[in-house]
């Protein structure tokens, strides 16, 4: 990035809003994901951005896009750089846009029930501000402290009680976002109309690559009544997965359904919860009126009675609810020098236990003589099936940097390429990123040409994000 | 990170924190700054790299380093308490040593070298004292910290209405919480070993103080970052909590006043030493009745702090008026017209920027304005 166009950039957003040294490129260069970590941990560098910028509006966002299409240079949307896949890194230097000053909320309207606010908005600042309403936006992200809304979106993002209220994409009406070419655009105020085809839903999981989302209006919801929670313990993860399922066909709209394969049980649980129990743990939730929540709720324990469950009551629920995020703080959570990754999935009912026992078999199989684990628990559930939350983790990454970086990537193809084979889907809702770009065009087939005719269009030089979402182009 | 106080406690810190968001959004700098590098992680991650040879001490990392507020939220927010504003702490003192620390950090250890051995105010003998102090001059809100604001006086007079009369102690002299957090373990030290003698040789047995910091600073940052011992048979009590309790037990009586309610600042360290915020806003009630008063949205358990904190005026002024500003501005969008606080600290500084938006009163003064003869 020439000296010329760090000026164009510094008169939008003015010269105490652009940032060069060598601290922030170096704090810039690293998100959730372990690769950068492990390169950072052992003394290596990252690519890196030249700038970073911290506009203060949609119109300056969209005026930096312009000014970076015509100079051809690489632009990285940055919420709040929480993400597991790399999605923010600048993979190919440039400039990086910190959204953070985007943080207004516009409108809470309480008789439609909708917020209205900008994406740099942090997850829990939003959520506080709508409890003090008597509202919530049922979105509840093990990121919401460090995420905006806008990262939310960009990526697809799935909460904790996804099950009942889905996800992030589910639950957005309209959005504003700037477009590589300068242009800031606004999709329809309702998202279910019959107005032409809804191409908000193009932003939705493009993480950047389409253009930045500068702003959006979320469906909100009365804080409930009363929220129940209960803990089961299956057998083997074959009975819980049926009682899950026959919760969701027989639509008893469960809150949340957590279910934890028996290693996952002997281990975070046991780690986090303080539970030392052997089989799959289940938590169940139910919200709402209380009646009706109680009725859900006795339903589904009728369920996983007549599956074999064993009740271990509402506390164990509730201490799970409470400390829902406690697995998220160091040292409680997977860090360094262990190796680890998320390598969750989504599919139907019928392929999702499959896809469970085959991954496990491969990693452990493969990986196992290296000392690679494998866990797992079923976390994300709709009325055709469920999400596959599973973790492969290694006690302590190898020293030499090169060969952390090339196991590590090993294992994630193994692992993704077993879940395409039984027919699940690459990601549920950590995004794609830097980390799965290479599985897109695997997973689209035939479809991914039209998808990379459509980010040509919208982006002909290809600076949004590039290397991210399987669009490999690179400025020219 | 190698100084006295960079322990088998702090090293750790900055290693767990150097990757994780999780205290993010409490964090009340990167919130008015919106910059990631000067955020709790953040923080934690320029050490590390420090450690790995990465980055190096230098204006441009102390300068990142001295941003931070050590208010202590993203430590209270945090599920596994970690420590990491000593890990801040460690590492600016570290920096003081290697002599990169910004020229304004050094022209105060300047200072405060050459005011030591000079008298400053005991302790009377007696069984209660109230600790008045001082903060060292490290910004003008602090300078200005006197009698002239009034509080001293009114806490004072509260107290005697309350059955629980003090005697004003420990005039002009500094607890060291400032220099502690600006990484000056010597003077810090030195400093608080000399109140903790002039309180041991004044026999006092309750220490009342006008400051949440007063408290944090004596039972926390003493032990924990100075290895400096509070004596255990003193009691140190906020003068708010004091009175919160008399008005309760109907012993201050207090008279209605006329008017809406004003809104409330938590003072600043109010998060860190898990303070009743229900206190000060029950004496409010008391004089107000039960209308509804306006409240802060960063309160309480997130009560974010104003610009006298942590010495941040005297490296970050402009974010130190960043967040004077933003609890000004968060009390006006609350409606409120008159911004009450107890510690006569934040009361100066949120006085000299509030212009004519908003009236800035002290507490204890307007709870002196309702006693019941």
């Amino acid at each position: 990035v020439n000296s010329d166009v760090l000026r164009q950039f510094e008169s939008i957003v003015g010269s105490d809003r652009i940032a060069t040294s060598a601290t922030d490129r170096l704090i810039y260069s690293v998100d959730g994901f372990w690769l950068p970590q492990m390169w950072l941990d052992r003394g290596g560098r990252r690519p890196q951005a030249a700038a970073i910028v911290y506009p203060e509006s949609a119109a300056d966002v969209a005026r930096i896009l312009a000014v970076a299409n015509d100079a051809r240079v690489p632009v990285v949307p940055w919420g709040g750089g929480s993400g597991t896949q790399g999605g923010a890194l600048p993979a190919e230097g440039g400039l990086i846009i910190d959204l953070k000053r985007l943080n207004k909320i516009r409108e809470i309207n309480e008789r439609s029930l909708f917020v209205t606010a900008e994406a740099g908005l942090n997850g829990t600042e939003l959520e506080w501000a709508l409890n003090e309403r008597g509202l919530t936006l049922p979105h509840y992200p093990a990121s919401a402290n460090c995420a905006t809304l806008g990262g939310y979106l960009a990526p697809r993002g799935s909460g904790t009680i996804s099950t009942k209220y889905g996800k992030a994409e589910d639950l957005v009406m309209s959005m504003a976002v700037a477009l590589p070419n300068g242009e800031l655009i606004r999709t329809p105020s309702v998202p279910n109309h019959a107005s032409g085809p809804d191409f908000m839903r193009l932003f939705l999981g493009s993480e950047g690559t389409f253009g930045v989302i500068t702003e959006a209006t979320m469906r909100v919801t009365k804080l409930p009544e009363t929220r129940l929670f209960r803990a089961m313990l299956f057998a083997d993860v074959t009975t819980g997965l049926e009682a899950g399922r026959r919760m969701m066909v027989d639509r008893l709209d469960p809150l949340v359904i957590r279910m934890y394969d028996p290693h996952s049980t002997a281990s975070l649980v046991k780690r986090v919860l303080g539970y030392e129990l052997s089989g799959a743990y289940m938590i169940i939730g139910f919200d709402g009126w209380r009646e009706i929540a109680t009725a859900q709720e006795a339903r589904a324990l009728e369920i996983c009675r007549e599956l074999g469950a064993r009740d271990l009551g509402p506390e164990p629920g509730e201490r799970w609810w409470n400390h829902r995020y406690d697995f998220y703080y160091p040292p409680l959570t997977l860090h360094l020098p262990a190796m680890y990754g998320t390598v969750e999935t989504v599919a139907t009912f019928d392929r999702i236990e499959a896809i469970y026992h085959a991954k496990k078999a491969t990693i452990e199989g493969q990986f196992g003589h290296l000392g690679i684990g494998y866990i797992a628990h079923f976390s994300h559930w709709f009325p055709w099936g469920a999400s596959l939350y599973d973790r492969f983790l290694l006690k302590e990454a190898p020293a030499d940097p090169a060969e952390a970086e090339a196991l590590h990537n090993k294992v994630w193809d193994v692992a993704v390429e077993t879940s395409l084979a039984h027919g699940g889907m690459i990601n549920e809702h950590h995004g794609v990123g830097l980390k799965l770009s290479r599985f897109m065009r695997a997973q689209y087939g035939d479809a991914w040409p039209l998808l990379q005719r459509l980010k040509d269009a919208i982006d002909p030089n290809g600076i949004m994000n590039p290397g991210k979402v399987g669009f490999e182009k690179a400025p020219s | 990170v190698s100084t006295a106080i960079a322990t088998e406690r702090t090293v750790p810190t900055s290693e767990n924190c150097r990757f994780c968001w999780m205290c993010r959004h409490v964090c009340p700098v990167g919130h008015v700054t919106s910059r990631e590098t000067l955020t709790p992680h953040a923080w934690a991650l320029t050490i590390e790299s420090v450690r790995r040879g990465q980055l190096a001490w230098n204006d441009e990392t102390a300068s990142v380093m001295y941003a931070c507020a050590d208010c202590g939220l993203c430590q209270t927010h945090c599920v596994t308490d970690q420590p990491l504003p000593d890990a801040i702490v460690a590492a600016r003192a570290e920096i003081v040593r290697l002599g990169r620390a910004p020229a304004a950090i050094l022209e105060l250890q300047r200072r405060l070298d050459a005011s030591s051995g000079k008298s400053a105010a005991g302790f009377a003998k007696g069984s209660r004292a109230l600790f008045v102090g001082d903060q060292a001059g490290t910004s003008s809100a602090e300078r200005s910290l006197t009698k002239s604001t009034g509080e001293i006086a009114a806490a004072l007079q509260l107290l005697e209405a309350a059955g629980v009369p003090a005697v004003p102690a420990g005039e002009g002299r500094s607890t060291g919480l400032t220099a502690s957090s600006l990484g000056l373990v010597d003077v810090a030290t030195r400093l608080a070993r000399d109140l903790v003698a002039a309180v041991e040789a004044s026999g006092v047995r309750d220490v009342l103080v006008l400051r949440p910091a007063d408290k944090w600073t004596f039972e926390y940052v003493y032990p924990k970052r100075l290895g400096v011992v509070w004596p255990s048979n003193v009691t140190v009590t906020e003068v708010t909590m004091a009175l919160a309790r008399a008005c309760n037990n109907g012993e201050l009586r207090l008279s209605r006043h006329a008017g809406p309610p004003p809104a409330y600042h938590d003072p600043c360290h109010s998060p860190r030493i898990a303070r009743d915020a229900s206190a000060p806003r029950g004496l409010l009630a008391a004089i107000y009745g039960d209308q509804p008063a306006p409240e802060l949205f960063w309160r309480a358990d997130r009560a974010h702090p104003c610009g006298a904190v942590g010495g941040l005026g005297l490296n970050h002024p402009d974010i130190a008026r960043q967040l004077t500003t933003a609890r000004i501005d968060g009390a006006c969008s609350a409606g409120a017209t008159t911004l009450v606080t107890d510690d006569p600290v934040c009361l100066a500084e949120l006085r000299q920027h509030a212009g004519a938006r908003l009236d800035v009163t002290g507490l204890y003064s307007l709870l002196r304005s309702q006693l019941r003869s």
